[in-house]
């Protein structure tokens, strides 16, 4: 097989069994590698309902077959499991240089069931595992571990762990690689946690062949021109100034979330207030950039901020979505408080998108008099208060006061405090990344119904913004031909922002050219469909149906007082989503995919015995 | 009556550009849009602009939209649009 070692390792806690099996060719061509992959192995090897913190709960690290093999962008790599918020899938994909390295240590995919009985980590060698003691990492910061690892296995090596936050078991725990590559969203890092397991270590270097390196090298010229060509200007603004480019103009046009979604652009939150997040301000401070593995455009940056308030030298310039979530979220202009939590975040192995909602939740809960002061530790919890954005942050992070019971997200905050409901944005209890529905509305379905709801990055109609004519009859076959798309993009190990820049037959090249596998138009519109499908079957398997996907009103309706661009929009997202789900093929009520569907598909199988015997 | 029409994000640049437009009274935003390119050098059509997210002052705005003097119509690109 091109473009793959053939290998998974899986490793048992519990047993301390190592065994190493084969990856099948039908399985590599079926579903790539990344989110679906995964899903294909976990709907396989873990039983229906197991708990997710218990013994039979799995995790996965899975690479996709443009990592390490010289493909441009081919960086990102998946972690898989349920998830402890909805209950169902889980996946979450990170740059950085993981993905390559534990390629380069022999196998396409690591796979952890199990419960270790002291803290541990799994370190994997060119082609050999080991189970090592990590009662020395246990309770360290991101940071910490990564600097003990290094000290101890050298600087070649490279490893995906988990901070505090997932020892913790927060429900938003990420798993971070390369100090500030986050697998954010989810809360695979609990899952993580809850098995005693530090990190995944991973060196070598080991290669796989690639079918057609002429083709290769062609697909990369591709888009190196593309970058220099039609999309010039956007890579240049990439690599000059990261994700955050947009920020500005995203608060205006209320793509961001202003004041917890309740807000209005350019009222509550103003261009002068945006400015001073945003990466334009933020330039000053840069230091120098960095990129991911094989990444022309390096869209990093480390900076150097002086304050008198923190230690912020040598930090991460924060991603859009950190500037929204800490930034116009919370009314907050105060960057120095923004990059504080980013950096709290990271070194506590938080996913910033829903740390910076729950401070969000928190906040205007406050407002509205459900919390008093002594309720939160004493921390005046006002809109726009960088000290106290950064205090709440501080007490998540360490697991302390209210941070106990927010460290879970806002809809268990909400549920275990028994208020603030109302308050609540989220899809299926994951809180919502920074683009609103109300402005571009395909969102809606997209957040609502993908196998892992409240995710910017997967597909659907996507972000552009939806305008006063908007059509609602016939979106379903626009709407799955985004998810086909996206679905084959996250599962290659290609990054979404490289593929931003790239020409549009660069992703098919690529991944042809590492594996030699070939899709007809028709078969790359099977390879997405199934991808979806095999995440979602995961989530029906476990017995959800239409109703277990919910969406909080906010995110869809904006009837008086909201003022700004969004005033008055009511989006009909579950019209979007019949839609979705008649050309898909789908059953509206239970989303049981059809058995025609399903064998038409292909690979199927496993799903087509659980449901249709 | 005047107006002014700024461009956001749509070179990828973090700077707005900002031009005040004089025009009759009952102009729409799509008269603004017109005369913008007709006096202004730059590499979109009207259409290429009515594509991004339009704002008069704080509200979304719609080609036929009646502009006011002293308005402020924004054109400003997010991470899609347009
Ligand atoms: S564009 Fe940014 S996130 Fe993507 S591979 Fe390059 S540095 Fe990494």
């Amino acid at each position: 097989m091109y473009g793959y070692h053939g290998k998974l390792l899986f490793i048992n806690l519990s047993t301390g069994n190592i065994e190493i099996r084969p990856l099948k060719e039908e399985d590599a061509r079926n579903f790539i590698g990344g989110p679906a992959l995964g899903a294909k192995i976990l709907y396989e090897e873990m039983p229906a309902n197991a708990d997710v913190f218990g013994e039979d709960s799995m995790v996965g690290f899975v690479t996709g077959p443009l990592n390490n093999n010289r493909a441009l962008f081919g960086g990102r790599y998946t972690v898989v499991s349920k998830s402890p918020v909805t209950g169902g899938w889980n996946d979450a994909n990170a740059g950085g240089y993981f993905g390559p390295m534990l390629k380069a240590a022999g196998f396409d995919a690591v796979f952890v069931n199990g419960i270790s009985e002291k803290p541990v980590y799994v370190f994997v060698d060119e082609g050999r595992a080991e189970i090592l003691d990590a009662s020395d990492l246990w309770g360290l910061t991101v940071s910490e571990t990564e600097a003990k690892i290094r000290a101890k296995h050298g600087e070649k090596i490279n490893a995906a762990l988990i901070g505090p936050g997932g020892e913790n078991l927060s429900y938003f725990a990420a798993v971070i690689n390369d100090g500030h590559r986050a697998a954010g969203r989810g809360g695979t890092g609990a899952v993580i946690g809850s098995k005693n397991l530090k990190a995944v270590v991973v060196r070598g270097n080991l290669s796989t062949e690639v079918a057609d390196r002429k083709k290769l090298v062609a697909a990369n010229k591709s888009i190196s021109d593309n970058m220099k060509g039609a999309a010039a200007e956007l890579a240049t603004a990439f690599g000059r100034f990261g994700t955050g480019i947009f920020y500005i103009p995203s608060t205006l046009s209320s793509d961001a979330s202003i004041k917890n979604w309740g807000g209005a652009a350019g009222i509550d939150y103003t261009e002068e207030e945006a400015y001073l997040v945003s990466s334009a301000n933020l330039e000053q401070f840069v230091l120098k950039k960095y990129n991911c593995s094989n990444c022309p455009l390096a869209c990093g940056a480390i900076m150097d901020v002086p304050s008198e308030r923190w230690e912020l030298a040598n930090i991460d310039r924060p991603e859009y979505e950190t500037m929204g979530a800490f930034g116009s979220q919370i009314l907050n202009s105060d960057y120095e408080s923004v990059l504080r939590c980013n950096l709290l975040c990271n070194e506590y192995g938080l996913d910033t998108i829903s740390a910076g909602a729950t401070v969000s939740w928190i906040v205007e809960c406050y407002e509205n008099g459900l919390f008093t002061k002594e309720e939160l530790d004493g921390i005046e919890a006002t809109w726009g208060n960088g000290d106290s954005i950064v205090a709440l942050t501080e007490l998540i992070c360490k697991n302390e006061g209210i941070g106990q019971v927010l460290i879970k997200g806002t809809r268990y905050a909400a549920d275990h405090l028994g208020k603030g409901h109302e308050y609540l944005v989220v899809a299926s209890g994951i809180e919502e990344p920074q683009h609103d529905g109300r402005l571009a509305y395909g969102v809606t379905r997209t957040y609502q119904y993908d196998p892992t709801p409240g995710r910017h990055v997967k597909g659907g109609l996507g972000l552009a913004p939806s305008g006063p004519d908007f059509d609602y009859s016939d979106t379903g076959e626009a709407d799955l031909q985004g998810v086909v798309g996206t679905e084959v993009l996250n599962s290659s190990g290609l990054c979404m922002f490289g593929n931003m820049v790239s020409p549009p037959d660069a992703l098919l090249n690529l991944i042809e050219a590492v594996t030699g596998f070939q899709y007809s138009p028709e078969e790359f519109r099977k390879l997405g469909t199934r991808m979806f499908n095999i995440r979602h079957a995961f989530n029906i398997r476990e017995g959800m149906t239409r109703k277990d996907f919910t969406l909080s009103k906010r995110f869809y309706e904006s009837n008086p007082p909201y003022e700004g661009p969004i005033a008055g929009v009511k989006v009909d997202h579950e019209r979007l989503a019949d839609n979705f789900f008649e050309t898909i093929g789908w059953d509206k009520e239970t989303l049981i995919p059809s058995l025609s569907s399903l064998e038409e598909l292909g690979g199927m199988e496993a799903v087509i015995a659980d449901f249709y015997g | 009556m005047k107006v002014t029409v700024r461009l956001m994000g749509l070179d990828m640049s973090p700077d707005a550009s900002s031009i005040t437009l004089e025009l009759s009274d009952g102009a729409t935003v799509e008269h603004a849009l017109k005369k913008l390119v007709s006096v202004a050098e730059m590499p979109w059509t009207v259409d290429d602009l009515m594509m991004h997210v339009m704002l008069v002052q704080n509200r979304r705005a719609n080609k036929k939209d009646v502009l006011e003097d002293n308005d402020t119509l924004i054109v400003l690109k997010t991470l899609e649009g347009g």
